[in-house]
């Protein structure tokens, strides 16, 4: 854990010092924010953003957070509605504060008068037709649907899909990707997901964070490397086995 | 091939959405209306489940965290009442609680292991205690190992854990130590579970799951993290398909509820496929019937 | 706002920290714990004053009939005041406990003294309201002791002296050394993996492979931890039902277009609430059945139609999205034909007829396989993808490093 943390906090102080040195590739999906929110802007009805199944214990939840509040910023710029639906009670509170920091941030505080915070129901299923209703009744063009998921992926994203929706998705379940990728634009995939706000803020500190962990999963690599030509060798029932005393305590 | 016929072919491309959900909707309600049995092919993932379980000792308790609501009932009922059916039947009791579930989640389980007990003459208290619920996953799932009294100072009827005279079976139940397995049943179960419950990695994990989920799961059953999976529906069937086998008569005379729905399901699966298929006809027609136009 | 920033940054800094440390800290101190294969054990006691009786000293040994179960009051989190065993290394001079001592079988009744079937005698205060004595089967205070019952006795309100956390004899890297234990010492005792649990001096057994150590403090906390975890998310579930109030309510008062939605939504509130009441009663009690007619009728039907939409979804996504356009599609395209297959009763039905022989061949093996081996290696390298992912973020969150876009 040392050893993750300590690559993650090099490369940021690698990226604070030269910010120019990191690069994250372009991920499609996040490119065609600006187009997803631009169509609201145009047709003139709001956005809808769904951070998810989970609570703010959960990761993927609190990178959807990160980009809610990107998307919260420049739907202020183009002064499009923004409405969040949740399943989840205690997000309400956290992502109200999301949108209003970035309103304000924006010069743009009157925005969360238009924009909405919705907890729907506990159940994950009736929140997400919860969610496809409003997609309807509210006429909403764009929708993003980012963090955690479960089988209602299908259920949000295909009330999308018949509501004529332009939608967005990103998740690390990687078992909902599939759904997403059935009924969505656009499809922010698994671990992609966690890259989203520092490619969307690209502060140096987001950026080194990336470039870290990637280094991390590099570290990571070469230890399963060394691990199977070890136990390829030295392995159980092999007369050069002494792998096992090695690591016997 | 004529025009006509590539014609007609390519319209399968685009077939409306209402056609595509008639067709699963019959071949889903047929098989309720006659009665049809198909033959099971048993998983391994499946049988090692069952046989961790038929090996639990005297003395010991099964624990199962039922976290699932009526949202997921036509896979995770039939789960459920597959396992509470096998303890019943060969005598082991069981704890049930929920950890970060719906409020209905103590519930459904209690509904079943209920009827369950009526069918084989068990007694709350005895042979199986309902905990109910609690939140706060993943450390309430370390306080449980540690001290099971401590989180559920009262079981679902509000009746104290340490009331050994309404609830006989909490005096064995103490710790992790005294569980001999855990049955997770969920549409999803928390992969924690296996980390924080018993951190020294000594107790048999098995996971019960919806079948759309199960790809997560087979990398730690082959890692030996999971001891067990019983897959959806398929899963259920088949464990009940075991308990025939091992208990005969006992456990056959009665409704099997994931028996009876494998069959829809298989014939759902069935329309997708054909649906697929047709869809792909389609596109091969009018790819050849551009190709022909082009040509002209 | 600078201030509050700070104090946030330094609390999620805390918090996060002791989440790491009390999962990754051992119990006891590492380099002053001493690890050895224990012998005997002289047992642990205590001196306790009572209000009406002379300083008593208890012995914490196993083969004592009479070992007392030490007993604090602590409040729960229902607010009730309720006794629960500690151990000696909780409580200190100046404590209050209440012990708790027995089942014995009394053998004779000698005016205040109680003589037991092992050989011990008990003094009886009568009229004493710090000591009672107790019928473990029903719970009920007995008056006065009579030969051949079963009793249990309750000393309340002891005022600790001293405490003495006893001494072990181990084998220490082949030498045998005595080991005097501190107030603060920690019992593990390991289990062959390496892995310890914590127990008290008397659970010791000769042959044990026991650490022995100065309190690292982290572990005493867990459970109020996970109690305070417990207290949070259950308090969310109030805030959503005030949201859903607020927001029905204003529709409701303010006759908003779908006003009548609203007023449901009061109607369903009270229908679940009324469902409730019953909902843990006896089976055939009337609350009971309403109970389970609201759950499993009407809510269990409703949220079952919510899931069964997903199959026809599901039926209309396959068919948009599975097209061989490409080779990989169609290698795809098979791999999911076969596991559908696979999957259903149908498999072994096309295929069983190749005989045990060629059993890798059925459709249901050739799924499974598809499911145990390159699925499962897929998985596992996006779980790497994902678990490092989440740690960094995890990491830009705990340090404050988020820069969300307010910041």
């Amino acid at each position: 854990m040392l050893a993750f943390s300590g690559l993650v906090l090099w490369k940021i102080s690698v990226a604070k010092r030269h910010p120019d040195r990191v690069y994250i590739r372009p991920i499609a999906g996040l490119k065609a924010i600006d187009e997803a929110i631009g169509r609201a802007a145009e047709l003139g009805t709001p956005i809808l953003f769904n951070p998810g199944i989970e609570d703010f214990t959960n990761i993927q939840t609190l990178a959807a957070l990160g980009v809610l509040g990107h998307v919260a910023k420049k739907c202020a710029q183009f002064s499009t509605p923004i409405i969040v639906t949740t399943c989840k009670p205690v997000m309400v509170a956290i992502c109200e504060d999301v949108l209003r920091s970035a309103f304000d941030s924006a010069g743009r505080p009157d925005m969360m008068h238009v924009s909405e915070v919705r907890f729907i129901s506990t159940q994950n299923d009736l929140a997400a037709l919860g969610a496809s209703a409003l997609m309807v009744d509210r006429r909403v063009a764009s929708v993003f649907l980012f963090g955690s998921y479960d089988y209602t992926s299908l259920l949000i994203s295909e009330g999308g899909k018949i509501a004529g929706c332009m939608q967005i998705a990103a998740t690390a379940d990687y078992y909902q990707v599939p759904f997403f990728i059935a009924s969505c634009d656009y499809v922010v995939m698994v671990e992609e997901l966690f890259a989203c706000s520092s490619y969307l803020s690209r502060e140096p500190v987001m950026m080194g964070s990336v470039a870290g962990q990637d280094f991390g999963k590099l570290l990571l690599l070469s230890l399963l490397g060394i691990g199977v030509v070890l136990a390829t060798i030295y392995g159980t029932g092999n007369p050069f086995n002494g792998y096992e005393r090695l690591f016997s305590f | 091939m004529t025009d006509r016929t590539l014609k007609s072919l390519a319209r399968l491309e685009v077939i409306p959405r209402r056609t595509i959900y008639l067709f699963l909707f019959v071949a889903c309600a047929i098989p309720f209306l006659v009665p049809i049995r198909l033959p099971l092919h048993i998983w391994k993932e499946t049988r090692s489940a069952f046989d961790v379980t038929s090996k639990c000792p005297p003395g010991k308790v099964i624990a199962i965290s039922s976290s699932w609501v009526s949202g997921s009932q036509g896979e995770n009922w039939p789960q459920y009442e597959a396992v509470v059916a096998h303890c019943m039947l060969s005598n082991i009791p069981f704890v049930v609680f929920a950890v970060d579930a719906d409020p209905m989640a103590p519930q459904m389980a209690e509904i079943i292991n209920q009827r369950e007990a009526k069918r084989y003459g068990k007694v709350y208290g005895r042979d199986w205690v309902n905990l109910g619920l609690t939140r706060g996953a993943p450390l309430t799932m370390g306080a449980i190992g540690r001290s099971v009294k401590t989180v559920f100072q009262t079981d679902f009827q509000h009746t104290s854990t340490e009331d050994y005279a309404k609830l006989p079976l909490m005096k064995q139940v103490r710790t992790v130590r005294d569980f001999y397995c855990l049955w997770a049943v969920d549409y999803q179960p928390d992969l924690n579970w296996v980390v924080f419950l018993d951190p020294t990695g000594n107790l048999p994990v098995v996971f019960a799951c919806a079948g759309i989920v199960s790809p997560t799961f087979y990398s730690y059953v082959s890692s030996g993290q999971l001891k067990g999976l019983m897959v959806g529906t398929r899963g259920a069937a088949e464990y009940e398909e075991l308990l025939r086998d091992t208990y005969g008569k006992r456990f056959d005379d009665r409704d099997l509820r994931g028996n009876k729905l494998i069959v829809p399901l298989a014939f759902g699966h069935l329309v997708i496929i054909a649906f697929i298929v047709a869809g792909n006809i389609g596109m091969a027609a009018r790819r050849r019937q551009k190709a022909a136009e082009d040509n002209r | 706002m600078k201030s509050p920033r700070t104090v946030t940054i330094a609390v999620t800094f805390v918090a996060g920290l002791y989440f790491i440390l009390d999962f990754v800290v051992p119990p006891t101190l590492p380099g002053l714990s001493t690890r050895g294969v224990a012998l005997t054990t002289s047992p642990a006691s205590f001196t306790v004053e009572v209000p009406s009786n002379r300083p008593a000293t208890y012995l914490v040994a196993k083969d004592d009939p009479l070992r007392p179960q030490i007993l604090v009051a602590q409040r729960d989190v229902m607010g009730q005041i309720k006794l629960v065993p500690t151990t000696l290394r909780q409580i200190g001079p100046g404590s209050v406990v209440t012990m708790r001592r027995g089942p014995f079988e009394v053998k004779a009744v000698n005016g205040p003294t109680i003589l037991t079937q092992s050989g011990a005698t008990i003094q009886v205060e009568p009229g004493s309201g710090s000591f009672a004595l107790y019928d473990p089967a029903t719970g009920r205070r007995v008056r006065s002791a009579t030969a051949g019952q079963t009793l249990q006795f309750e000393q309340r309100d002891a005022k600790v002296l001293t405490t003495d956390p006893g001494s072990i004899e181990l084998i220490e890297n082949g030498r045998r050394a005595t080991l005097k234990l501190g107030r603060q010492s920690v019992v593990m005792k390991l289990s062959r993996y390496g892995a310890g649990t914590e127990i008290q001096l008397d659970g010791v057994r000769p042959g044990d492979t026991v650490q022995i150590g100065p309190n690292t403090y982290f572990a005493d906390n867990r459970d109020a931890a996970a109690q305070f975890n417990l207290v949070i998310t259950t308090m969310a579930f109030g805030i959503g039902l005030f949201s859903l109030g607020m927001v029905n309510g204003q529709t409701l008062v303010k006759r908003r277009s779908g006003w009548y939605l609203s007023a449901f939504f009061f109607g369903a509130v009270i229908l679940g609430v009324a469902a409730g009441i019953g909902k843990y009663d006896d089976p055939g009690t009337k609350a009971r059945a309403f109970s389970d007619f609201v759950v499993v009728q009407i809510i269990a039907s409703v949220t079952s139609t919510v899931f069964s939409l997903l199959a026809f979804y599901m039926a209309t996504a396959a068919y948009r999205v599975f097209r061989v356009r490409t080779g990989e599609a169609a290698l795809m395209m098979v791999s999911a034909l076969i596991v559908m297959i696979g999957q259903t009763p149908f498999g072994s039905y096309l295929t069983s007829w190749m005989g045990e022989r060629y059993s890798s061949f059925w459709l249901p093996n050739i799924a499974a396989w598809i499911l145990r081996v390159p699925n499962t290696g897929v998985f596992r390298g996006l779980v790497f993808g994902v678990m490092m992912g989440a740690f960094a973020t995890a990491l830009r969150y705990w340090l404050s490093m988020e820069r969300m876009a307010g910041d």
